[in-house]
């Protein structure tokens, strides 16, 4: 081999340091490499964000309805006792009285935070003893709240 | 020594030390206390060896308050007495039980429990426990994590179980052997005492007459003699012994007999099946490594007891389970063999217990092999309300008109509840709830007897063989039939042992309280060389 082919093909190779000592490779192939890892890795993070940090519901603004439609799903039992709780407090029976209380004025419209929000309140409902017995099954009041919207909002749909 | 009276061939006379009548868990403990010992000792029983049809008779009565179950069934005449029937729970009272609370009128003992505590440990070696432990420190002997509960409103607390291979102990079997050889502790059986008689004054017991149902005498002189048949017949026997005092011994302040109590055990709430696995093993009867087996359940805590103004007050969790399994077989061939009896319906048995033998297969390796709770296919899941009952004076047993085949007066039972009772598990039911939700253990639907203002119970409420409170304990005569050492208040040698001298219940089984303050009765007699 001439001296100069021998120097083109020493500068097509990079030095890489590892922990037992210095490797050559290719630069073809630490790219192609470096390119892959990046892809693998862009992958693995997507796949745990999705199994991990994905929120409940999905990422995109939503209305109530839709936000505890997704929490809760069609639940008959939750509309039941829904409809109890309005019988037994019917100063509650008020959409925007009961929407407030339940999420308050600034909710974000993410389905999320109407998780986080819910299970803090009803965190406080027993820690205040803010307990309610509805038919005999013993709640917080959040989720008898929570069944008397979605009922509300079940009325006004077969209304409408 | 046994000897059957109705095999005596003629009227008995017998001089002893100490005379002990009954011979149920308290009358047998302080009379084992004293075997091979210099002391002479009678022990006086009703009932034989084994349960007789004509015996059981003599505890005939009328329910004549809330219902209960038949008085000839409440309470058995044998040696070894109600123990020989039981289910082997036992628990330990708490603090407060033995504490006076402003909101419960008549609570409040004498003693502390500092005082019982000494006990303890005695009294559970008699009974076959394991090490005294009937708290959260359980949870670490079962290699389970407790539920993170508020202390605030709810704790664990255990029973342990009292029994041997077959399982639940009779005292009367595993005892019978020491007393037939024992050279200074005579048991007459058959002999149903008939009178307490006292000195002119009433000051002193001279003796005691005893016959049996066909006529045979038995008079027993003692210097010191103890009541120990239970608390409706401790009540009945001083009450019917009146030839001295007209209403009866010990009676000056009409106590004998009121303050009956019970532990009104209710089926009290509905748990949802789903989810709810690991809450239905966690407080099922289960045993340790070292062999003893505890059932968990669920207690108000004190200070939501004051908050509330509450009685002591316990939830456990029961469930059923399908009458044609394999498992209820299996468990009915059990003790049917137990009792070396042959079941009239053995083939049907044999062949659910074949039919089912995966699910009664493995929870015998449960059982057996792993010291657990057998976990069969599970209909419903309940929690059962175990409380205290409010001291009462007007829930009483008293004399009946009618009169046995001895000619002695029955007793009936006016078993009284009040709004305490009833509300106390109502706040018990609403707590556990709202605790086994909170933490998203189990959700619970109350029985809608509990949510009316009624003050109905159901007519099952109650179903328990504790009977208490009828010669209560204090220092006062006034407030009491005995004092703070069992001793009748105003006769110098009569004393009373047993349940009947709680001054209240607490929430937990009465067994191993019996046999801690027959113990320290026992001590009590040695301290002060009464014997």
């Amino acid at each position: 081999m001439s001296r100069a082919a021998g120097e083109e093909q020493n500068t097509s190779m990079i030095s890489i340091r590892t922990s037992i000592g210095q490797r050559q490779v290719g630069r073809r192939q630490f790219l192609l490499s470096a390119f892959f890892s990046v892809v693998l890795a862009c992958t693995w993070f997507r796949w745990r964000r999705a199994q991990v940090w994905t929120p409940v519901g999905g990422t995109q603004p939503c209305d109530l309805e839709t936000g505890l439609g997704r929490l809760f799903g069609d639940h008959q039992a939750l509309l039941a006792l829904g409809g109890r709780y309005l019988e037994s407090f019917p100063e509650e029976a008020d959409y925007r009285r009961l929407s407030t209380a339940l999420v308050g004025p600034s909710w974000t419209g993410q389905v999320e935070d109407l998780r986080c929000r819910l299970a803090d309140a009803r965190s406080q409902d027993f820690s205040h003893d803010d307990v309610l017995v509805l038919d005999g099954w013993v709640m917080a009041r959040t989720e008898g709240r929570v069944g008397a919207l979605m009922m509300m909002m079940s009325d006004r749909r077969h209304v409408h | 020594m046994f000897i059957d009276l109705e095999l005596a061939g003629g009227d008995v006379a017998i001089d002893a030390d100490l005379c002990v009548i009954g011979a149920g868990a308290a009358g047998i403990t302080i009379a084992r206390e004293f075997a091979e010992s210099s002391t002479k000792v009678c022990v006086l029983e009703s009932g034989g060896s084994e349960l007789e049809l004509e015996t059981q008779d003599l505890c005939a009565g009328r329910n004549i308050g809330h219902p209960y179950m038949d008085l000839d069934i409440a309470r058995f005449r044998l040696f070894g007495g109600s123990t020989s029937f039981w289910g082997g729970a036992c628990g330990w009272l708490s603090k407060i039980a033995f504490e006076e609370r402003p909101w419960v009128p008549h609570s409040g003992w004498p003693i502390s429990k500092e005082d019982l505590d000494q006990f303890q440990q005695r009294a559970a070696r008699f009974l076959q426990l394991g090490a005294p432990l009937f708290d959260e420190r359980v949870w670490g002997e079962l290699g389970i994590e407790p539920l993170a509960l508020d202390g605030t409103k709810l704790h664990d607390c255990f029973y342990q179980f009292s029994r041997d291979f077959w399982g639940p102990l009779y005292i009367g079997k595993r005892e019978r052997d020491r007393f037939e050889k024992s050279a200074n502790v005579q048991v007459v059986l058959h002999a149903n005492v008939v009178n307490i008689q006292s000195s002119e004054n009433a000051a002193v017991v001279e003796r005691v007459d005893a016959r049996t149902l066909r006529g045979i005498e038995c008079t027993v002189k003692a210097r010191v003699y103890v009541l120990a048949c239970g608390g409706i017949d401790n009540a009945r026997i001083l009450l019917y012994s009146d030839n001295v005092e007209p209403h009866g011994l010990g009676n000056r302040y009409d106590l004998v007999g009121r303050f009956f109590m019970n532990h009104p055990n209710a089926h009290c709430a509905t748990l949802a099946r789903q989810g709810i696995g690991d809450f239905v093993g966690r407080y099922t009867k289960q045993g340790a490594a070292d062999g003893t087996w505890y059932q968990g359940y669920l207690c108000l805590a004190d200070g939501i007891q004051g908050r509330e103004r509450v009685l002591n007050a316990a939830a456990r969790m029961v469930y059923s389970t399908t009458p044609d399994s394999g498992m209820t077989a299996a468990r009915r061939l059990w003790h049917k063999l137990r009792k070396g009896e042959v079941p009239d319906d053995l083939g049907t048995m044999l062949w659910r217990i074949a039919r089912d033998i995966d699910e009664v297969a493995y929870n015998a390796y449960r059982q057996f092999v792993e010291k657990k709770a057998a976990v069969p296919s599970v209909g419903s899941v309940y929690l059962v309300s175990e409380t205290e009952q409010a001291p009462n004076p007007n829930s009483r047993v008293v004399l009946s008109r009618q009169r046995d085949a001895l000619g002695l007066p029955q007793a009936d039972l006016d078993w009284q509840l009040t709004d305490l009772d009833k509300r106390t598990i109502v706040v018990l039911a609403k707590t556990v709830g709202s605790e086994l939700a909170r933490l998203n253990v189990a959700r619970m639907q109350i029985d809608d007897w509990l949510l009316s203002d009624d003050g109905a119970w159901p007519p099952d409420a109650g179903r328990h063989h504790h009977h208490m409170g009828t010669t209560r304990m204090a220092d006062d005569p006034k407030n009491g039939v005995v004092n703070r050492n069992c001793r009748v208040h105003g006769i110098d040698n009569l004393y009373v042992a047993g349940s009947s001298v709680f001054p209240t219940s607490g929430d937990t089984t009465p067994t191993l309280t019996i046999v801690a303050l027959a113990l320290r009765l026992a001590d009590h007699f040695r301290n002060e060389h009464l014997l």
